[in-house]
Order: C-alpha cells, then structure tokens, then sequence
C-alpha cells in the first residue's frame, strides 16, 4: 500500500529532519514511536504531500506521490499536530467546510461523523468554545470524513485528558479493514492496544519496524527488576535507564532495562513494549535491528 | 468542473461566514453609519457634501451617492486591507493550511476562493455604507431617494478598489518580507500613491481630451469622478467630504454621471489589471509547505529587523541597566510592575530605544523655533514604540501568567496606560521642555495629543489583541492631521501648527478620558464573561 524508499529530508542549515528512511507497509495502524524533535512530523508532512523530501521515492498503491499526489490527496485524511479551528463557525459548518474540499456533499456524512466522535449534541455550537479534547476530535472527524485509505495523525493525544484518549484510540482502530493508519506519538501507552505494528524512530532515522509481539521478543532478558535502598537508588537513577520505580516500605522497588544484569540481586522479568522502547532507543545498534523486521 | 466550483464556494462561504461573525464586523458597520452620518452635514448647518466654487450640492441621489462613494472607497480603501489581509495567515495559525494543502484542492482554487471571499467581504461592508448612505438621502435629501440610482453610481466607483484591496492584501500575504508588521507600515504608502495617481493625471485635462492614461489605474474611481463633473460644471474646483459653502449661492444640480463608452474601458481596466498581479501571487504561494514557511519566518523584513534589534542590544544594555535599577520600594508594587513593563519593551525591541534617545539629541541641537516640525515624525516613533504594549500578553499567550502577578488583573487596563504614557513621555521629554518654553499653548496640546494616542494605543490594543488596528488608524489620522496644515483647528490635535483652540485640546483631553473608561468597561464585561 505505502512505501518509503530511502527518504530523507535535509534542512537550509545543512541538518536532517528524517534520513535515509525506507518502510513497507499494508495495511493496519502503525503507531510511529520516537521522542520529541526524532523526525515524525517531517515524515508525516512528507507523506501528507505537504512538504517534499530531499531524497528518496514515495509510492501509495504503486503511484509515486512526489510526482503525482493528486490521487493520494483524494484519499488522504490528515490531522496535524496542534490542530487548530476557525472560532467562530460550528461544529457543523467547520466539518462540512472540510467535507467539501475533500469532494464530499453529503450532510448525512457530516452528520455522521459528528455522531462518531461524540460531537452531535454540540453541532451547532461554536467551535472556539470546545476544549481540546473536543477540538481534537472534530479534527478526527475531519480526517475520516472522505473515507480515506490512508489515515495521518500526528500527535494526536496530546493535551488529552486520560478519557478523550481511550476514546480516540477506539475511534481509530475501528477505521476498519484494508486502510492504513499512521499514527505518531512519543507515548507508548497511546499505541500498545491499537499498533499492529511499531517504528521506533531515533534522529530521523528508522531504529526498527515490528510487530509490536516482536519487538517485545527481541527485548526479552533486557528488563530487570530490584529493590535498593533510598541511598543505592540514586546511582541507580543515574547510571541505568530506569523504566519505572515505586518507592515501599522496603525500599525503592526498580525496574531498568539493560542488555545484561546490571547489578547482583537484580532479577529478570518480561518486557513490556515501554521496555522494548527504552531497549531500542539507548542500546540498540540500528544494522542489527533492522533485521528484526 | 462543478467539483471545483464547489470547493471554490466552500473556501468565500467560509472565510465571509468567519469575517462577519466577528465581533469587530459589527463595530464596523457602526462606524460606517456614523460616518455617513458625517459625511452628509445638514446644508443648514452651512456644510454640505459637495461644494463647487461655492455652490453646495443639490442633495439627490445621484450627488449623495457620488459623495459618500467616493468618501467610502477612499475610507475602506485604506482599512478594507487591515480587514482582509489575515485570509492565508488565520490558515497558517489555526494549521487548517496542513490540512487544506493535503486535499485535492489545486492551488488556483485555493487562491481564488480567498480572492473572492475578500471581494464579497468588501463588497458586503461597502454595501452595508451604501445602504446608511441611503439612509442619509431619506434623512436629509431634498428629493426622495431612488435606490437604483445609488446603486449605479457606486457600480461605478467602488468595484476597482475592492478588487484592488482584495489583490493587494493577498499579494502582501504571499511575500515573506510583507507579511507582518512591514507590510501593514507599507500598505499605508501603497495608499496614499493609489490616491494621487489619478489627480495627478487629471491636473492638466481639459474637457473633450482624451482621457489621461492614469484612469485605466483608477483605483478609487477619482479620476473618473473629476472628469464627469469637469464635465457637467465646467469646473476643476471642488470638494467632496463637509464642506462649508456659500448659503447665497444658488444650488448645483448634478443630475448623475454621464457614461459614454470612453470611461467604459478605463472603469473596466482599473477593475482588471490589479487582478495581474494575483499571477505573481499563485507564483509565490507556499501551499503551507513547512519548509517555506520556516523559511519565510526568518527571511525579509523580520530577518532584518531581529538582526538590527540583535546588534542594539548589546548598546541598550546600559541604559536599561540604569533604569531597571529605579525601585518604587522594595517587594512587588504597581510602579515597580509599571517600570518592569517599560524595560521589557525595550529588552524587547532595544531598536526602540533609539526613539527617545535619537529625538531627545535632535530636539536639543534644533532651534526652539524648528522644533515643531519634528513633532510629526516624533509621534510616528512613538507610537510604533507603544503599540504592542496593551496587545503583547494575550498575542503570547502569558495573560494568565500576568494576571498570576500581585495587582494587575483588576488594574490591567491602568497598568498598559501607565506603561504607554511612561514610555511616550520617555520619547518626548526633551522636544516638550523645548517646546513649552517657547509655545506653551502648543506644547499643552501636543502633551494632549501624545495621551489621546496612548489612550488609543492602550483601548484598541486591549480590544483586539493586536497592534494592528491602533497602527493603521493612527496613521490614516496622522496624515489627514498633517494634510490638513492646521488649517482645520479641529484636526490640530497634537500642537503641530498650534492652531487648535481650548476647546478643541478640551475635546481631545475628553475623547482619551473616554477611551480609557470605555476600555475599562469592555475589560470587565469580557473577565466577567471568562
């Protein structure tokens, strides 16, 4: 459906948002995970048509995208990081104005897509007193609103409460069957029960693509887990990568991630896909790891 | 086809919808039936709209028309721009562009769908004059109004400005270097030459001529207003606007202009040619590729004015050290917010220290007698220096973080005004002292003046959240003050030309009072609201 063939993107000052970035992808919601400022949104604009790379072949269903993005567009649903509205329109004028610049004239679709993302009590208010969450959505519906079979969201969760967020996560892996969504944050947990499959990003480049089983395999026997004491928990902290630690009545109870034991006393246990992220972003060497896809 | 046509209806609906629902619409459409409530005197009153070697003007449809269009055209050739130039940016900074740009939407139809919606838009509010103007020949006509008549004349007149403004404002949008603030400083020049080109070229016409080429550029429809009542009174002599006249003169009749085909094509090419130019613009049009737009955020006028402010800085570091050194006290207090908020405007834009530092030299070595004349250009430099202050919290999104800081939430409004007068008595000191020595009646007035700008910059700052209403309607009364040469008292506001009376400063004293209390008002109502 989607591949990426050796894209990079350089900047005027000589510095690369993505590099060298090359994925084959189907169909299904591919959670794209990196840390702030890793490329996602300049590979998302490049594969929203908005902007061009500098190197490198685009192809969606065997058409070339950089030459020819018109057949793309038409079934293409977008929704930027920050997305935001015309204050003064409702919900309703807001939609249908997207709905017509995507070729759809159908007020019973807009009318649906409201109801989809829990807006149609609200249609015929104005959208600059929404909150986030509810601007948020209104951009999903936007997006979904052409049927599109390629589904763009960057960032999407971000200023959600925990709520708008299992919410959206339900609306996007029920988009359905033979589409693709590319959805981009740096929090694992917005991924894990909707990604059928993982890019870890790093620098703008491509760290490893996998299911999300497998990369769960790949990271086993890289996560331990110890108690320390309050004093011992401090170098700890500083010299391992810690993924979590809850202090108790006995001590500091930590869990690190560390391609071998890191300490005597610290025991094996099964990673978890925040572990294999923390695995694949501080130890991993990316040749040996592209294999894994 | 009729898929375009429709996405190109989508994008005017919207962007028309989305402009007159604004808040600001409506305060427009107020101020345009005040206007041309103005702009029609009572020809008792010994004014009147259009007066010819002192003869007013019969008051039909035909005249009234012909004076408030002119009047209309000129007024919203200049603030339609203000009005229209945000269609691509509001895309920009909402990113609704990002989105826009991934549909199948081609370029052209984009650009003319944010064409058009600047058309209908200025067509709307030029209509919405129209209709008051009506109003005005029910009012005060001395035959009954004939709407058609109305109508045709503006046809006439108003359309090459609207296309003009439209074309102008997305001309501006699309290049970088006059996107921002340089570009609404620009637009004021771009103006001021659209309306003495076709005078210009009318000086030396003589009736039967043939028409100079300088009406097929005829953005305000002046050239050709001039040419058809040359020809109906035999005369190059006459004003549009309030006028007195002569009560014992008999009354002109204009009975409407006279077409022929030969105003056709000048009418139809000032429509036309500005359209030209919307080649260039589809030509520069980034499509919100972020690239260009990063690139255009640092290039141009910004690029330069970031570098000039750069190398001040290192200059401005001194004085401000010294002034942020003067303490009301110690612990929080409003003087000392007051004096925080003077230097930040400095620290800033160090540039705009030049402004107090630059006059106070010139002012000293001018003698006392000159001084006047750079009064002018002294309250242009001040205003560019006060115009932010009231807008910069909210642009930035720190209202909230400002308002967390003792004393200022319920005194925001005192705080911005105290923060202006600071700053511009900064800049005048040394050309005032000057001046109330040798003119204390004009130094009265220009201490007058300074705060009636202050007041504004403060009012419409607060209001709009932005400095671009205060700028554009100083400058436009700027020039009317200065066009006017004193010889209008009433326009003296600043002690240019120390013709305005006691009354007058009193008026003007008034007017800043009433701004700030009006101002004042509008804050509460809208905390009140949340």
């Amino acid at each position: 459906m989607l591949s990426i063939q050796s894209v990079s993107k350089r900047f005027a000052g000589g510095n690369y948002g993505v590099k060298d970035f090359s994925l084959e992808l189907k169909g299904g919601v591919l959670g794209l995970l990196g840390p702030n400022g890793a490329g996602k949104t300049t590979l998302m604009q490049m594969l929203a048509t908005i902007t061009q790379p500098t190197a490198g072949t685009i192809h969606f269903q065997g058409t070339d995208i950089l030459k020819n993005p018109e057949p793309l567009r038409r079934k293409l649903g977008y929704l930027p990081q920050d997305f935001g509205v015309y204050d003064n329109l409702t919900a309703i004028e807001f939609l249908s104005y997207f709905a017509a610049l995507k070729g759809v004239h159908s007020r019973a679709r807009v009318l649906e897509m409201l109801e989809l993302v829990n807006l149609q009590t609200v249609a015929k208010r104005n959208v600059g007193a929404f909150s986030g969450g509810m601007k948020q959505r209104l951009g999903i519906a936007q997006a979904l609103i052409n049927h599109p079979d390629l589904v763009i969201v960057d960032e999407p969760t971000a200023g959600l409460d925990p709520e708008e967020r299992v919410r959206f996560r339900n609306i996007l892996s029920e988009i359905g069957f033979g589409k693709l969504v590319i959805l981009s944050t740096h929090i694992v947990s917005d991924i894990e029960s909707i990604a059928t499959e993982i890019a870890v990003v790093r620098q703008g480049s491509l760290v490893v693509c996998a299911t999300p089983e497998r990369l769960l395999q790949q990271a086993a026997g890289t996560v331990w887990e110890a108690v320390v004491s309050s004093e011992h928990f401090d170098t700890v902290r500083t010299s391992l990568k810690v993924s979590n630690a809850v202090r108790k009545s006995d001590g500091v109870h930590v869990r690190m991630v560390h391609p071998e034991r890191p300490f005597v006393g610290a025991v094996g246990a099964e990673p978890n896909l925040e572990d294999a992220y923390l695995y694949f972003m501080n130890f991993a060497g990316q040749e040996s790891l592209r294999k894994v896809a | 086809m009729e898929e375009r046509l429709l996405r190109i209806l989508a994008i005017v609906k919207t962007d028309v919808l989305i402009r007159l629902r604004k808040p600001a619409t409506l305060v427009i459409f107020l101020l345009l039936c005040i206007l041309s409530y103005n702009f029609v005197p009572d020809p008792a009153t010994g004014h009147t709209l259009i007066q010819s070697d002192g003869h007013r003007g019969f008051y039909n449809s035909a005249l009234v028309a012909v004076g408030t269009g002119m009047l209309g055209t000129f007024i919203l050739g200049f603030f339609g721009f203000y009005l229209v130039s945000n269609a691509l940016r509001r895309d920009i900074q909402s990113r609704t562009g990002f989105v826009i740009a991934s549909t199948a939407v081609a370029n052209w139809e984009y650009l003319l769908g944010k064409l058009l919606g600047n058309i209908v838009f200025l067509s709307v509010v030029m209509a919405a004059f129209m209709g008051s103007s009506m109003g005005m020949q029910v009012l005060r006509g001395e035959v009954a109004l004939e709407p058609f008549v109305f109508i045709w004349h503006y046809l006439w007149i108003a359309p090459s400005m609207i296309v003009f403004v439209s074309v102008v404002a997305m001309l501006f949008e699309s290049i970088p270097f006059l996107s921002g603030k340089i570009g609404d400083v620009a637009y004021f020049f771009v103006w001021l030459f659209t309306t003495v080109i076709a005078p210009i070229g009318m000086a030396n016409y003589k009736t039967g001529q043939p028409l100079p080429w300088t009406l097929y550029v005829d953005t305000y429809g002046l050239g050709f207003v001039v040419a058809q009542i040359q020809n109906t009174f035999h005369t190059s002599s006459f004003s549009i606007g309030s006028a007195p006249y002569n009560t014992k003169l008999a009354p002109m009749v204009f009975s409407g202009f006279t077409i022929g085909w030969q105003y056709v094509l000048p009418r139809l090419c000032s429509i036309l040619i500005p359209l030209l130019l919307m080649g260039l613009v589809a030509l520069i049009f980034h499509r919100f590729n972020p690239t260009r737009l990063k690139l255009s955020a640092h290039s141009g006028g910004q690029k330069l004015l970031a570098r000039l402010n750069g190398w001040m800085k290192p200059v401005a570091d001194v004085p401000l050290s010294l002034l942020e050194r003067i303490q009301f006290g110690a612990g929080p207090n409003f003087g000392n917010s007051i004096l925080a908020d003077v230097t930040t405007t400095f620290r800033l834009a160090p540039l705009a220290l030049l402004v107090p530092l630059g006059f106070s030299l010139v002012a000293a070595m001018q003698p006392a007698a000159q001084i006047q004349k750079l009064l002018p250009p002294l309250m242009v430099a001040t205003a560019a220096v006060i115009a932010d202050v009231a807008a910069r919290e909210k642009r930035a999104g720190l209202s909230l973080l400002t308002f967390a800081s003792p004393f200022l939430k319920p005194r925001f409004i005192v705080w911005k005004l105290a923060t202006a007068v600071t700053l511009t008595l900064l800049c005048i000191a040394v050309p005032l002292a000057k001046l109330a020595v040798f003119q204390p009646h004009a130094a009265l007035s220009f201490v007058i003046g300074s705060l009636v700008v202050a007041a504004a910059a403060t009012a419409l700052g607060t209001v709009t959240g932005s400095s671009k209403a205060f700028l554009c309607s100083f400058m436009l009364f700027w020039y009317i003050a200065l066009d006017s040469k004193g010889r209008n008292p009433a326009l003296d506001f600043a002690g240019w030309f120390g013709t305005a009376t006691l009354r007058i400063q009193l008026a003007y004293a008034t007017t800043a009072l009433a701004l700030i209390v009006a101002t004042q008002v509008f804050y509460l109502w809208r905390e009140r609201r949340g």
